[in-house]
């Protein structure tokens, strides 16, 4: 038996130090381009400088697409917080078997490729005309489509940890139903509702898939600029607007563990 | 492929199953339900609006045949569509790579993200764990482009591995890791790693280790530990995850435009190509509606595993 286990204890090693290497290091060549002092995209760079940071922050392409990625990341986030609470507590109201199929039918389609769910969009905005194609508006909807997902989760699994005696003693002391639930309900969920908003702009923020289809002329998101710029010619501008985007969702994670701890979210770790 | 990650969230939450609202016994019951559904109307629309009718329209538009720039449904009844796809050389191929990548790119995934989720399930201090979960979400999250920007940097003939390659005098040619079937598949794997390790994390720390502890000291090493024990705990998990990665890898659109240059067409493209660039609103049709049924499919079969991993 001792042979075999050292054989395999090795093996799990080397595929664990695989996988790190393939999350983290394409980050961080990113992170080296932008950071480095060449003209060309080399990794390791030669010489480091801040040039390429002050040459994104001149280029008004790419500003421009950081701020229409800033400004749908937050309208969709918004959107979703008002439509993911609201879904989560009336599934939560109807209560067993119909709530969990509800609950389900709310979270699943998010599970579909991205592509796929872009493309769907496109189709309802090309075959009924109602002037959505290739709107701001229209590229809106869909971010807010994939974005209420995140906010429901949130709030359903808030719901679980609010402790129903306090809105009783609160109607019992005579409290209407609309103070108990600003005082009380909204009160509990709000870590639930942060959580899942800021997890929301992070997936609106950082979305490609579904923008690729509703693309919108003067309004690029980001993704989008960053993949048409690469794609004719890659330049370590492009890896410094990159870092900035990346600094976004990073922070934005932070702030979520902040209001969540994230071995709760993703770990499976009970409150 | 972000969207990927909610999955996670919701098995480790635990949020599919709902008990019984407790406000209910203030209201009569038909209230309730109609608030209820005036509360969920918003979402359901909009779901409906942009999911559910679009499948509608594009279900018939398949079986209709090709008319440059005609989205209306003519209900033709044809399968011309679904017969140039197998039969010309250059779609049968971007077919036969979406399928078969995909598989390659679901089995590698589960060989690199398994190992790590059991590395990172046995962590114990909760500051250790809470960082290490944070640097595998900011590596799903982080957008697609610029995790691949990264790849292209390794990558690429003039890459640093095959820099590395070159100066340490190994290959003196260096490796074409880029522009081939290869590099569509590391650059999956890339993308679905980071989600089928957060897949597996929950379910794996759920599991006693005292279950282990007890099998070690019976003498079982770490391959019985994980045949035995480990694997059968996570089955349903493990199979709902690789479905997804699955799904994702057959609509991947990103990975073969930046790592193969257009070099490895894959379904996407070609869905892509037809809609923006010939107007071929029926054979795009066709192509999504295999997409949308496989994507389907493997939701609906992934709901159904881990419900019963759940239960």
């Amino acid at each position: 038996m001792k042979p075999q286990r050292h054989l395999v204890d090795w093996a799990l090693g080397a595929l664990c130090a695989a996988g790190w290497t393939l999350l983290l290091a394409p980050v961080i060549v990113v992170l080296g381009i932008a950071l480095g002092a060449d003209e060309a995209l080399a990794f390791p760079p030669r010489a480091l400088s801040l040039r390429w940071f002050g040459a994104a922050m001149d280029s008004s392409v790419l500003m421009r697409a950081m701020g229409v990625s800033s400004l749908l990341a937050l309208a969709a986030s918004a959107l979703a917080v008002l439509l993911g609470t609201l879904a989560a507590l009336g599934a939560a109201r109807l209560g067993g078997r119909r709530a969990t199929a509800l609950a389900g039918v709310l979270t699943a389609p998010i599970l579909l490729p991205g592509l796929v769910i872009g493309f769907a969009i496109y189709v309802f905005y090309v075959a009924i005309p109602v002037g959505l194609t290739g709107t701001f508006t229209g590229l809106l909807l869909g971010h807010t489509l994939i974005a209420t997902p995140w906010v429901v989760t949130s709030v359903l699994a808030a719901l679980h940890r609010v402790n129903p005696d306090h809105a009783e003693v609160a109607r019992s002391l005579g409290a209407g139903r609309i103070r108990v639930f600003w005082r009380i309900t909204l009160h509990a969920l709000l870590p639930g509702i942060v959580a899942g908003a800021l997890l929301a702009f992070v997936t609106s923020f950082a979305q490609f898939d579904v923008s690729l289809f509703l693309g919108v002329s003067d309004a690029t998101p980001l993704p989008i600029a960053i993949f048409t710029s690469l794609m004719n010619r890659g330049e370590p501008v492009v890896a410094a607007a990159g870092v900035l985007a990346i600094l976004v969702v990073v922070t934005a994670l932070l702030l979520v563990h902040l209001f969540q701890p994230v071995s709760v979210l993703f770990g499976g770790d009970r409150h | 492929m972000q969207g990927l990650c909610l999955h996670s969230f919701v098995m480790n939450q635990q949020v599919l199953s709902i008990p019984a609202s407790r406000s209910a016994r203030y209201r009569r019951k038909g209230v309730q339900g109609v608030e209820a559904l005036a509360m969920l109307l918003p979402t359901l629309l909009l779901y409906a609006a942009l999911l559910v009718l679009p499948l509608l329209i594009v279900a018939p538009l398949a079986f209709d045949r090709p008319q440059l720039g005609q989205l209306v449904v003519r209900w033709d009844g044809s399968l011309i569509n679904f017969e140039r796809l197998l039969a010309s050389p250059l779609y049968a191929t971007a077919l036969a790579n979406s399928i078969g990548l995909s598989i390659a790119a679901t089995l590698l995934t589960l060989l690199v993200g398994f190992p790590l989720a059991w590395q990172l399930a046995r962590v114990q201090s909760a500051r250790r764990i809470n960082v290490l979960i944070l640097l595998v979400l900011a590596a799903a999250q982080v957008d697609v482009v610029l995790r691949l920007f990264g790849m292209v940097a390794l990558l690429g003939d003039e890459g640093t591995v095959n820099r590395l390659l070159r100066a340490s005098g190994v290959l003196e040619g260096g490796l074409p890791l880029m522009y081939n079937r290869l590099g569509v598949v590391l650059g999956l794997v890339q993308l679905c790693t980071p989600f089928m390790v957060l897949s597996l994390l929950g379910a794996l720390r759920r599991l006693d280790p005292a279950i282990i502890e007890c099998a070690r000291s019976l003498g079982a090493g770490t391959a019985t530990v994980l045949w035995r024990i480990v694997l059968p705990w996570v089955r349903g998990h493990l199979l709902g995850a690789s479905l997804l990665v699955f799904g994702v890898s057959m609509s991947a659109y990103v990975v073969p435009a930046m790592l193969a240059g257009g070099r490895v067409p894959m379904l996407a493209n070609l869905l892509y190509e037809q809609i923006m660039g010939v107007g071929n609103w029926q054979f795009g049709a066709a192509l999504a509606l295999l997409l949308f049924v496989t994507a389907c499919l493997v939701v609906g079969a992934n709901q159904y595993l881990t419900r019963e991993a759940r239960a």
